[in-house]
């Protein structure tokens, strides 16, 4: 499974909801085209008001094979994209 | 041939000095301890070392009895509880000693003409030696149980302080094998000169950002305002590591048999952190640290990954003026790479040391440590049920790691906050001493170890 975080640019008016439906929109092409088995896009602040926090998403995917650089380079070709990147792995710190 | 020491093996029989009288019966009640023989008293030898073993090993732990004498009236002589049986047979193998003992015996001698010592007597005080940390336990519950009227409890250290003479430790484990014994100690909170202050920090609240924590805790269940869990997960910190991390910044409970940390600050704890890593849910939570009341946010945490949505949350705390203090990473052995959201621009980035002021062996560096705080072999609490990180430990457990070193700086930030009146322009106010052999800035150690008597301050 890899995780894309992304945010959109705030103050183009668009809703949430739109965001969504266009991430929606990408996944399901590359998935109708065999290059991702399953995504799941979320919102992290579902609903949110505060703009900075509204544009934040999340999309979990299966990549076919291991190259998870074709939905992020879709994603990153946006004109509404602020940054898309491969979701770091966070973990305690205990040695 | 002395009794006292007849339990002994006989190589270190031979090491140990003649202390008492022989003779059958233990009777310990008297004023003038007496091995045997009834009402033979102890010999009061000139010099104290002649009369204790000479050669101690030293222990993993030293237990403390303490009882109060009732002060004497007329003739009769400050008189002292009954001792328990466990403690008796441990003076008599010499496990145990009476620490006043020659006080006691002057005392007594000088009883007719020195009133004052019988009216203001000297407790009496018996050190405990225990082999490890099982054994202090049960030697103190037993202690306890038999002796009702005592006060026992684990002896905290006194002898650490910055060794600034000493050359740098060349590695945690190798330094700490030529200290003293510390093991149920909090040398973090000596070396951080925090375990004597009485700021009342209770009108702070501190932030946590971790894997839950055990609200059971007896030593954390006052400690903690509130606690949301955005994982899918039970609220059970099942890790163990929250439940450590919020011991060390804000326990409650009393150092001589449990944890107090380093401050009473409110926690307000935000399990985004479960058994797997889901980004949305560890921002979820980090954004309600971030936007909640608390002042400070600790995130004794990390990853090798940048992650921007994890940058824009910081850089949003940073705006409203919270302090951000966030690890180093334990990857030093793993080729150090630098790590998020520690090296983020307004995080005070926190590196780990041992009791030598030496980086501990794990501990990242880089030119984005802030300072350097105890993270080797730190005391705190641990989940009342067993967890991933401390097994079937519980209650109190040791732990190495960034993770406990950036809770000391929070746990110190709270106390700055309280101080202050309120929690802006803390990063400034964070007080430092330079490590052994230390100079500047360095990478590894940053600008020194976190001391609340610190000679400089981070700069901004």
């Amino acid at each position: 499974m890899s995780v894309i975080s992304l945010k959109f640019i705030e103050g183009l008016g668009s809703h949430q909801s739109v965001h969504r439906r266009l991430l929606d929109e990408i996944f399901r092409h590359l998935k109708r085209e065999g290059r991702v088995q399953a995504a799941t896009v979320k919102p992290v602040f579902p609903g949110e008001s505060d703009p900075e926090l509204a544009t934040m998403f999340t999309v979990e995917f299966e990549p076919v094979g291991a190259d998870a650089s074709e939905p992020l380079r879709l994603i990153n070709e946006l004109p509404e994209i602020q940054f898309a990147k491969l979701s770091g792995s966070r973990r305690v710190l205990a040695a | 041939m002395p009794r006292l020491i007849s339990n002994k093996p006989q190589a270190e029989s031979d090491e140990l000095s003649e202390e008492a009288d022989s003779g059958e019966g233990v009777s310990m009640d008297l004023e003038t301890t007496s091995y045997g023989g009834g009402s033979t008293p102890v010999k009061s030898d000139a010099n104290p070392q002649s009369r204790r073993p000479r050669k101690r090993p030293i222990p993993a732990f030293q237990i403390v009895v303490m009882m109060e004498r009732r002060a004497s009236t007329g003739r009769s002589a400050a008189a002292s509880p009954r001792l328990g049986e466990t403690l008796v047979d441990m003076l008599v193998s010499g496990e145990a000693i009476d620490v006043f003992a020659d006080e006691v015996t002057r005392g007594t001698a000088a009883h007719s003409s020195a009133t004052n010592t019988a009216s203001d007597p000297l407790p009496r005080v018996f050190a405990v030696d225990a082999t490890d940390e099982r054994n202090a336990r049960e030697m103190l519950e037993l202690l306890t149980s038999e002796n009702p009227s005592a006060t026992v409890y684990v002896a905290p250290p006194r002898s650490l302080q910055p060794r600034t003479t000493q050359a740098r430790a060349s590695g945690a484990r190798a330094a700490s094998a030529a200290l003293p014994p510390k093991i149920l100690s909090h040398w973090g909170m000596t070396l951080v000169a925090v375990d004597s202050l009485t700021i009342d920090a209770s009108q702070v609240r501190v932030a946590v950002v971790d894997s839950g924590v055990d609200e059971d805790h007896p030593d954390l269940k006052d400690a903690i305002e509130s606690y949301e869990n955005f994982t899918a997960e039970s609220k059970r910190d099942q890790s163990g590591h929250g439940t450590h991390v919020c011991g060390i910044i804000a326990a409650r409970g009393d150092p001589a048999t449990g944890m107090r940390g380093v401050c009473n600050a409110r926690l307000l704890v935000y399990k985004g952190l479960g058994k797997y890593y889901q980004p949305d849910v560890y921002f979820q939570a980090l954004q309600k640290a971030i936007d909640g009341p608390a002042a400070i946010v600790n995130l004794s945490l990390g990853g090798s990954d940048e992650d921007p949505l994890e940058t824009v949350l910081i850089q949003r705390a940073v705006r409203k003026g919270k302090t951000v203090i966030a690890a180093m990473g334990n990857d030093f052995d793993v080729g150090n790479p630098t790590f998020y959201p520690a090296s983020l621009d307004g995080v005070i980035a926190v590196g780990a040391i041992d009791d030598a002021c030496a980086r501990g062996t794990f501990s990242n560096t880089g030119p984005h440590i802030a300072l350097v705080a105890p993270g080797v072999q730190i005391l705190s609490t641990a989940p009342t049920t067993p967890s991933d990180l401390f097994g079937k430990r519980t209650l109190l457990a040791e732990c190495d790691g960034t993770s406990m070193s950036a809770p000391f700086v929070t746990g110190v930030a709270a106390l700055l906050a309280a101080q202050a009146g309120n929690g802006s322009g803390i990063r400034a106010k964070i007080r430092t001493n330079p490590c052994p052999g230390q100079t500047s800035h360095d990478e590894e150690l940053g600008w020194g170890y976190l001391c609340w008597t610190g000679v400089s301050t981070l700069p901004p």
